[in-house]
């Protein structure tokens, strides 16, 4: 069976570290690309898709919101994740406007992650 | 005869030049307090201006800084700390014994305790949502967070046709309120708060009503000139800045305090 395919972008380094061990506790689940900003994943996605990215909300260069909005654009089957620090519903609203499949609190529970990532892929 | 009417002349030209001496250094005189007056005018005005640029300039880099020390902690410290629960999370729980499990679930709700502290302090530094979403939004969310549980009724009647064109002021503004209601929560006790405001044809104003053990516009005045008055003394410093005026009233429901700005909603 094929794995799911992650892309995580955020601009912190050990976020990102924290991330991959928690989805890759799930076996069906591979990171194949990091990036710290929006800019760096979509160029790296020129190579491969992955099949979800999860997505931090603020990082320089390019920010979440306007990378999610291209790669809906330019990848639609590609699901994306935002995950960011604000818990305002506000932002929630600015996100499912640009198109995003979901959104975590940066301080969700590990079986959230996991789970979002499952629904999101119907696998 | 000619000798008298000689004398008669002057006498009387002595009189009219005397007149036009005493006129004359009458309007010397007039015009010079004039002048002073102007000058004494001049200097307070630029004594005000002064004083308000010292404000403002204090201001200004006192909400550089909380900026600054909240995105710190917002995205970095955050980012560490979220990180961290990640990781201690990644160790299976089922491989532990029963007193390594406590410890391991005991790490784990501390850490959510000092993610959600670092947060709160964050957002009491500098409001992400007053830049984004504007003053409204940003009192509705304060309230909630501050007072939610904590008191029976907090609520909002916001007027929405309030959107200042100056992002600076919004911070003002919004520093004041947010002082006030901490003020209020911690020494008047209320069980109710309510936050309205409208916008009229030059002006926006904004009511706190609460019923707890409030001030009066005469305590505030006292108190705000102490020392120990900072947190007042901070609010009528923002308010100068935003040429905004401020009234505490006590009635038989409770104590109101009344904020106006002024404001057009033209272009």
């Amino acid at each position: 069976m094929n794995k799911i395919k992650i892309a995580i972008a955020d601009d912190y380094k050990v976020f990102r570290e924290g991330l991959s061990i928690t989805v890759e506790i799930d076996e069906q689940m591979e990171v194949i690309m990091e990036a710290g900003n929006g800019e760096e994943l979509l160029a790296k996605m020129k190579a491969h898709l992955p099949d979800v990215v999860i997505m931090d909300f603020k990082m320089p260069v390019m920010d979440g919101m306007q990378a999610t909005r291209l790669i809906k654009e330019q990848y639609p089957s590609v699901k994306v994740i935002v995950i960011s620090m604000y818990e305002d519903e506000k932002f929630v609203t600015s996100f499912n406007e640009c198109g995003a499949d979901g959104y975590l609190l940066k301080n969700a529970e590990p079986e959230e992650i996991r789970q979002m990532i499952h629904d999101v892929t119907g696998k | 005869m000619s000798s008298i009417n000689d004398i008669k002349f002057f006498v009387l030209l002595g009189i009219v030049i005397m007149i036009l001496l005493f006129s004359s250094f009458l309007i010397a005189l007039v015009f010079s307090q004039k002048k002073k007056n102007k000058y004494l005018e001049n200097m307070r005005k630029l004594r005000e201006e002064q004083q308000n640029q010292l404000i403002e300039a204090a201001v200004r880099s006192e909400e550089t800084e909380r900026h600054r020390i909240a995105e710190t902690l917002h995205d970095e410290v955050g980012a560490i700390l979220s990180s961290a629960k990640l990781h201690l999370l990644g160790i299976k729980g089922d491989s532990l014994n029963e007193k390594e499990k406590k410890l391991y679930e005991k790490g784990g709700s501390l850490l959510n305790d000092v993610i959600k502290k670092v947060r709160g302090i964050s957002h009491n530094l500098h409001s992400n949502i007053l830049k984004e979403f504007g003053f409204n939004e940003a009192v509705r969310h304060f309230l909630q967070q501050v007072a939610g549980g904590n008191i029976e009724e907090a609520t909002t009647e916001l007027d929405d046709n309030f959107r200042n064109k100056k992002p600076d002021n919004d911070i003002s503004l919004y520093r004041t309120v947010q002082e006030l209601i901490n003020n209020t929560l911690k020494y008047a006790g209320p069980s109710k708060i309510h936050i309205s405001s409208f916008v009229l044809e030059d002006e926006m104003e904004l009511i706190i009503y609460h019923n707890g053990n409030g001030l009066d516009q005469k305590q505030f005045e006292e108190l705000s000139f102490k020392k120990e008055g900072l947190g007042l003394k901070n609010i009528r410093n923002r308010l100068l800045l935003i040429k905004g005026g401020i009234i505490f009233s006590k009635s038989q429901d409770g104590y109101r305090i009344h904020i106006t700005i002024p404001y057009t909603s033209k272009p």
